[in-house]
């Protein structure tokens, strides 16, 4: 009996951290790298997977050449498995799946490579993943950003980027809600207020919960379920000295109050020269200048994020 | 229910109930910036209609929940400061009070005078409601206290600025530095 519960214990599924923010050059990839190499040097086993099939290149950011075979070599089914693919890096304890070399045309995948991939990440044999989705709110998206147990936006302390966070945030909400029901009438209401509110914001979640509760108890309760467990987090990235600091906890005060969903605020990253440094000699910034503001920032961050799963080792 | 509507007004400002009068008053002041137009941390999240009313509301939470705080404390200090109905008519006694009920008998609003004045309409609430906390340094604040009376047409608003002024400071402490 003890060797099949051990058996059965053994493959645990690796905790999932997936970073996005609708807009490109926003740092994604800098981050990604970055938090996943700040789990490495606390002694996580740690696979950043770059999920950016439409601009791969978190192998330039992590200091290491193109890996041989990437994501798409996967979903070409030239190889069964996801072990398969990945390269080990310069990293003790870190590890790379590619999506360098990805053709164009993959960065939509079909639903069903889409699950394949989620199902062979949640297989992985690491403590944790570490997703760089790409840029823009497709389902595609949206579901990696689902199923990480850690969502992650990045945002950059300007309009643009604040419009592209609200953007995602609410299309993810509104994802996670219909994901958690697959009763037609529920999900349509979900689509009448998403047709009528997405350009201009969302009335009030809660409003439609207890509209959905008032007809079905139980599939209100499902949404209710969905909504709670619905918690992204925010990175604010390049900030510089005159930007405001209070921007990510207004950001969240805002979404907590507007929408009635908790966004936490995990830091800000300043707007650090070394970055762009060490990107031009193709080094990870955390590797190359281990002192500076950023790798500090990186950290800071990692740890937070690592106190939510009650994780507080070191 | 008086409670419960309260609660919602603290809910609103984003404090505890309970907060002290100091933290209500930054959490107001943040909320406001929080949803003001151009505010970076709402952009694109609100309409203009929404965030008019979500001002709004802001601004009634902050008024109910500061009328009630200076209430329980009038109580405390057995009832020595009272705040409505201002009915003053004396303005040597609490010129502030002076100036609200004047406002109120002209049957203008603060935003009018505000908007008349050009001074935020927070400032001459403050004013008003004499907090000197809250209040601007002496140099803006007696300018503004000039403009408010002008405003409401008083006779000698320079004699009522300096009143207000005096009373702000407590008699023993002198030239403080």
């Amino acid at each position: 009996m003890s060797a099949l519960k051990e058996s059965d214990s053994k493959p645990k599924s690796p905790v999932i951290w997936a970073v996005g923010g609708g807009k490109g050059g926003v740092g994604k990839s800098v981050i990604t790298s970055n938090l996943a190499i700040s789990l490495a040097q606390r002694g996580k086993r740690c696979i950043a997977i770059d999920a950016d099939l439409g601009g791969a290149n978190l192998h330039t950011v992590i200091g290491m050449p193109n890996p041989k075979y990437t994501l798409s070599a996967f979903l070409r089914r030239e190889v069964d498995n996801l072990h398969e693919i990945i390269a080990p890096t310069p990293i003790p304890n870190l590890w790379l799946i590619s999506g360098a070399r990805a053709l164009m045309e993959m960065a939509n995948p079909k639903y069903t490579q889409k699950e394949k991939l989620l199902r062979h990440i949640s297989k992985l044999d690491a403590d944790y993943v570490i997703l760089d989705l790409g840029s823009g709110t497709s389902f595609n998206i949206l579901d990696f950003f689902l199923v990480a147990q850690e969502g992650i936006l990045v945002v950059l302390p300007e309009p643009t980027s604040v419009e592209n966070a609200y953007h995602f945030i609410k299309a993810a909400f509104y994802r996670k809600l219909k994901r958690a029901t697959n009763r037609t009438g529920v999900s349509e209401a979900i689509d009448r207020v998403m047709v009528e509110k997405i350009s201009r914001g969302i009335q009030s979640p809660r409003a439609l919960i207890e509209n959905v509760y008032s007809v079905n108890r139980e599939a209100g309760e499902a949404l209710q379920v969905a909504a709670d467990n619905f918690r992204p987090n925010i990175i604010i990235n390049m900030v510089r000295r005159w930007d405001d600091k209070d921007l990510g906890q207004d950001i969240s005060v805002a979404c907590k109050d507007y929408f009635g969903i908790t966004v936490e605020f995990v830091g800000e990253i300043e707007d650090d020269d070394h970055v762009k440094k060490a990107i031009r000699m193709r080094k990870s910034v955390m590797g190359m200048f281990p002192a500076s503001p950023f790798t500090k920032s990186i950290h800071k961050i990692s740890r937070k994020l690592l106190s939510h799963d009650g994780d507080s080792h070191e | 229910m008086n409670e419960t509507l309260n609660n919602n007004d603290y809910k609103i400002l984003g404090v505890e109930p309970g907060a002290d009068e100091k933290e209500i008053a930054r959490s107001y002041h943040r909320m406001k910036a929080i949803y003001s137009e151009g505010s970076l941390s709402t952009y694109s999240l609100l309409a203009d209609d929404e965030r008019r009313e979500m001002l709004d509301k802001i601004e009634k939470a902050y008024m109910r929940v500061t009328r009630d705080y200076s209430r329980s404390k009038a109580s405390e200090d057995n009832a020595h400061h009272e705040i409505e109905p201002a009915n003053v008519t004396n303005p040597d006694e609490s010129p502030g009070r002076y100036l609200r009920t004047l406002r109120e008998n002209m049957g203008l609003t603060l935003k009018e005078v505000s908007t008349r004045t050009k001074i935020r309409s927070t400032h001459l609430e403050n004013i008003e409601l004499e907090k000197y906390s809250q209040l601007p340094a002496p140099v803006y604040l007696r300018g503004f206290i000039i403009e408010f009376a002008r405003a409401l047409s008083i006779e000698n608003p320079e004699g009522l600025a300096s009143r207000y002024l005096e009373l702000m400071q407590p008699p023993e402490e002198e030239g403080e530095d």
